[in-house]
């Protein structure tokens, strides 16, 4: 491990060797444009107390990466990414001109941050993920934004921030430093999608546990649910072969994984791919638990039946037969309106899906696994000179985003917008869409609320596409033609997080959300050793008892070395 | 010619007919299914309803095609790089490779500048150093890094062939050429180039596909979206996004561009220069690496 570190070293100064001409370059290139605020700007800022919303008195210059998706055509004639309603409404309230070093799609955005990181080429600010975040602070690329933040983040973004999202906060705080700004949003849980209307069909409850599973499974199998007079019905979707799609969420990747069987697992205490603790309170990887290896069995003995999608892992797009009405159930996230669902509901307007927190555990509980508190990352280049700028713009975003017209440009051509919410904002708007449809409150009730940025469009949305009575949810209560897109939003909500708004508590952290030093060489392998162990127990090439096997191997091939260092990892 | 008509031999031909038309079909099937992708509903598309045929045939995608303006200013970038590099390619080859083929004694550091060329086909400083390199030349977001560094990749394997198929030519051309009193200039262009024709034309056609097909470049060199060259432009729509690290409101935007119909539009379209440019260079194509290939 030490000798790890020192190659790294090594590596790395090379790298700044090779990069130091560049560095000179990119001074000159910028030096142009920061020669005038720098020395002013710095005084007039120490000068002044610490206003969130402070306007500087000689224009700064900010250079930052820009995600923008190609496909996004809102910006008015004449607008570009980095002059639009969003740059002027900054340059006039906090006199900063941003400029965009780079910009790039969603698709490649993170190869381009990558470049940018390894060149040492960098934008003043941009966003960035867990691994580039960990990369930037190891090399010693990031400003140390805690006085920045401490002085100025006004009060609604250290709510949202500091005391919201706890855990986001911890992840970016570098011996007790804070290096970057984390994106905040609630963590979205996998749950169960059904075909109500295929259950009212056959006369069925949603399956409570998983014997249930096992059956309502077996009875959309083989009693042709679509009533087509063919057997071409899948019980339980299965993971395709797309990287969207695993057979459980990981600590690494740990959010929005779709088709795998994330609520199966739960249902028998099993978190594969997750860090947790063993009955002596001592990390143990998820995937080599007893739990784990139980769950399997039975998911294999489900697919031997036929009950789960056959072509596991190998259908490119499992949510080609959900559109198509062939799938009954699939386990995913709640935002599935976004997802198949939308096409589902096109092709099919009677196709009336359903989500439940289950299937339940012995116990009777329901205790998902919750993603890591962040995934992206606000950060400022080391030695810029204002990194108070970024926290303002964070400030102005929060106040203001629910003002601006989406019309002029969407809102992802805010210069390196966070996505910043309440730890509560599904939840929340779920319960404040309920209490308006029910009448016991009105949408003015919730104008104080700018942190709830979506709000008041959704209250505003809901009776355009929600029909009477109010508190069915079934599809034939909701009239997706009115507005498609408010629609798309407001059933994801509706049906998709209303199963989990009491389950607060009740989920499973991964002790850890990032890497240790030796995953950095060996999890690819240990990772695939895992997939491919488990997939062949799941369609029976390999017997149970080969988990076993698949233990001790991974515990050979670094898995025991990597125990401990989580185990010192989180001390 | 004696036609063979035993039955084994009969057999036999109609074997080949098969494989051939297998193959053919293996490679159109692929085209075939864009465009009937292309002309289907979009839902229709996203449930996998769409094999050979279109379900719901309509032109929406071409309609909404036709109002995108950045994949018609990509397009005009690809044009231009293909133009500019294909240009560069076609001057330069002959120029190396007419020196290259000479023997030792006629050029005496001709060995030292064929090994120097080797290595730089087997051996490369990778991506990084590459965009540092290009980035103090202060050629982000022009034409001409495009241009450039393809076509210098591409280059030295160009210059190889070329460099065979002069090497092929019979030396009593030059010698009576020389004796003629012609110059090294007017026999290049006078002498080699117009016999050279057919492998001119097969590395004109490797220069303009490899420019037209390129996307890697254009995605690190440029930093912005709208100096991207055509393939790039589709790669960044097309390539599936992966929800795992997305926030919710780059969920909500995905939704929204998730459009394989458009997609196999644009796809179709870029197909066709190629699709165009192919049948009428493809008979040198095919004679002039074969030429190349053969030292005597």
């Amino acid at each position: 491990m030490r000798h790890k570190k020192k190659s790294i070293a090594i590596a790395m100064a090379t790298l700044a060797l090779v990069v130091s001409a560049c560095g000179n370059s990119n001074n000159n290139n910028s030096a142009a444009s920061d020669a005038a605020p720098s020395g002013s700007s710095s005084s007039s800022a120490s000068a002044a107390p610490a206003d969130p919303f402070g306007k500087y008195a000689d224009p700064v210059t900010l250079s930052v990466g820009q995600q923008v998706d190609p496909s996004d055509t809102t910006l008015p004639a004449g607008d570009t990414p980095d002059s639009n309603q969003y740059t002027r409404y900054i340059k006039d309230n906090l006199n900063i001109d941003v400029k965009d070093a780079f910009t790039a799609s969603p698709t490649n955005y993170n190869q381009k941050v990558s470049l940018s990181i390894s060149s040492n080429d960098l934008p003043d600010a941009m966003i960035v993920n867990a691994q580039q975040f960990r990369e930037m602070s190891d090399n010693g690329q990031l400003e140390d934004l805690t006085d920045a933040f401490n002085q100025y983040a006004s009060p609604e973004l250290k709510r949202v921030l500091a005391d919201s999202n706890k855990r986001a906060m911890d992840t970016v705080t570098v011996d007790g430093k804070i290096m970057a700004l984390p994106q905040a949003e609630d963590a979205g849980v996998h749950e169960m999608w059904i075909r109500q209307d295929w259950l009212d069909k056959l006369g069925l409850q949603p399956p409570k546990t998983v014997d249930d599973l096992e059956k309502v499974a077996d009875a959309f199998v083989n009693q042709d649910p679509d009533g087509n007079g063919k057997k071409d019905t899948i019980g339980i979707a299965a993971p395709d072969s797309s990287d969207a799609s695993k057979l459980y969420a990981n600590f690494l990747e740990s959010a929005n994984n779709l088709y795998g069987f994330d609520p199966v697992f739960a249902a028998f205490d099993a978190y594969p791919g997750y860090w947790v603790k063993d009955a002596n309170g001592n990390p143990v990887y998820g995937s080599t638990t007893p739990e784990t290896k139980q769950a399997l069995g039975k998911l294999a003995e489900m697919y031997s039946k036929g009950l789960i999608d056959q072509q596991i892992s190998v259908r490119q797009d499992s949510g080609e037969p959900v559109i198509s009405g062939q799938t009954g159930i699939f386990f995913a996230p709640w935002w599935m309106g976004y997802g198949p669902l939308t096409d589902a509901v096109k092709q099919n307007p009677k196709a009336d899906w359903q989500a439940y927190a289950l299937p339940l555990d012995a116990s009777g509980q329901f205790k998902p696994h919750l993603s890591a508190p962040a995934g992206q990352f606000l950060v400022v280049r080391k030695g810029y000179k204002n990194p108070e700028a970024v926290v303002k713009l964070e400030n102005l975003l929060l106040r203001d985003e629910s003002k601006f017209d989406l019309s002029k440009g969407s809102i992802g051509f805010y210069p390196v917008r966070l996505a910043l919410g309440p730890s509560d904002e599904s939840e929340f708007t779920v319960k404040a869409l309920q209490d308006v449809l029910a009448g016991t409150k009105k949408p003015e009730d919730f104008s104080d609320k700018p942190e709830y940025k979506l709000l008041a469009g959704d209250l505003a949305n809901i009776k355009k596409v929600k029909t009477e009575p109010y508190d069915k949810m079934d599809i034939q209560y909701w009239n997706p033609n009115a507005d498609l897109g408010a629609w798309t939003r407001l059933y994801s909500l509706m049906v998709g997080v209303s199963p989990f708004m009491d389950l607060e508590g009740n989920g499973v952290s991964s002790l850890i959300y990032s890497q240790t030093p030796t995953m950095e060489s060996r999890w690819v392998n240990l990772q695939k050793l895992e997939d491919e162990a488990f997939l062949k127990i799941i369609v029976g090439a390999a017997p149970l008892d080969s988990f076993d096997k698949f233990v001790s191997d991974w515990k050979q091939q670094g898995g025991d070395q990597i125990t401990s260092e989580v185990a010192e990892a989180i001390k | 010619m004696v036609r063979d008509t035993t039955i084994g031999s009969r057999a036999f031909d109609i074997l080949i007919i098969v494989i051939l038309i297998a193959v053919t079909i293996t490679c159109v099937l692929p085209l075939w299914y864009t465009l009937a992708m292309s002309l289907s509903t979009k839902s229709a598309a996203a449930a996998g309803q769409v094999s050979l045929w279109p379900v719901g045939f309509n032109l929406n995608s071409y309609k909404q095609l036709l109002q995108d303006n950045q994949f018609f200013v990509s397009f005009w970038t690809s044009v231009k790089r293909v133009l500019l590099g294909a240009g560069l390619n076609l001057l330069i080859v002959p120029l190396m490779a007419y020196p290259l083929s000479k023997t030792i004694k006629d050029f005496r550091l001709r060995n030292v500048l064929m090994w120097v060329l080797i290595f730089t086909m087997l051996f490369n400083g990778g991506l990084i150093p590459l965009y540092l390199t290009v980035k103090q030349l202060h050629l982000f977001n022009s034409i001409w890094s495009l241009v450039l560094v393809g076509g210098a990749q591409t280059l030295v394997f160009n210059v190889i062939l070329a460099m065979n198929f002069f090497r092929n030519l019979p030396r009593e051309l030059d010698e009576a050429a020389l004796v003629d009193g012609a110059g090294p200039w007017y026999i290049l262009l006078k002498v080699y180039v117009p016999l050279a024709a057919p492998v001119l034309a097969t590395v004109s056609l490797f220069s303009i596909v490899y420019h037209w097909n390129e996307f890697l470049y254009g995605l690190v060199f440029m930093t912005r979206q709208e100096f991207y060259p055509l393939q790039t432009y589709i790669q960044q729509v097309v390539v599936m996004l992966d929800p795992s690290t997305m926030s919710q409101d780059q969920l909500q935007r995905m939704s929204q561009l998730s459009n394989r119909t458009l997609n196999a539009a644009k796809i179709f379209i870029a197909m066709i220069p190629v699709l165009v440019v192919y049948p009428f260079l493809q008979r040198f194509f095919i004679h002039g690496i074969t030429l190349g290939s053969v030292k005597e």
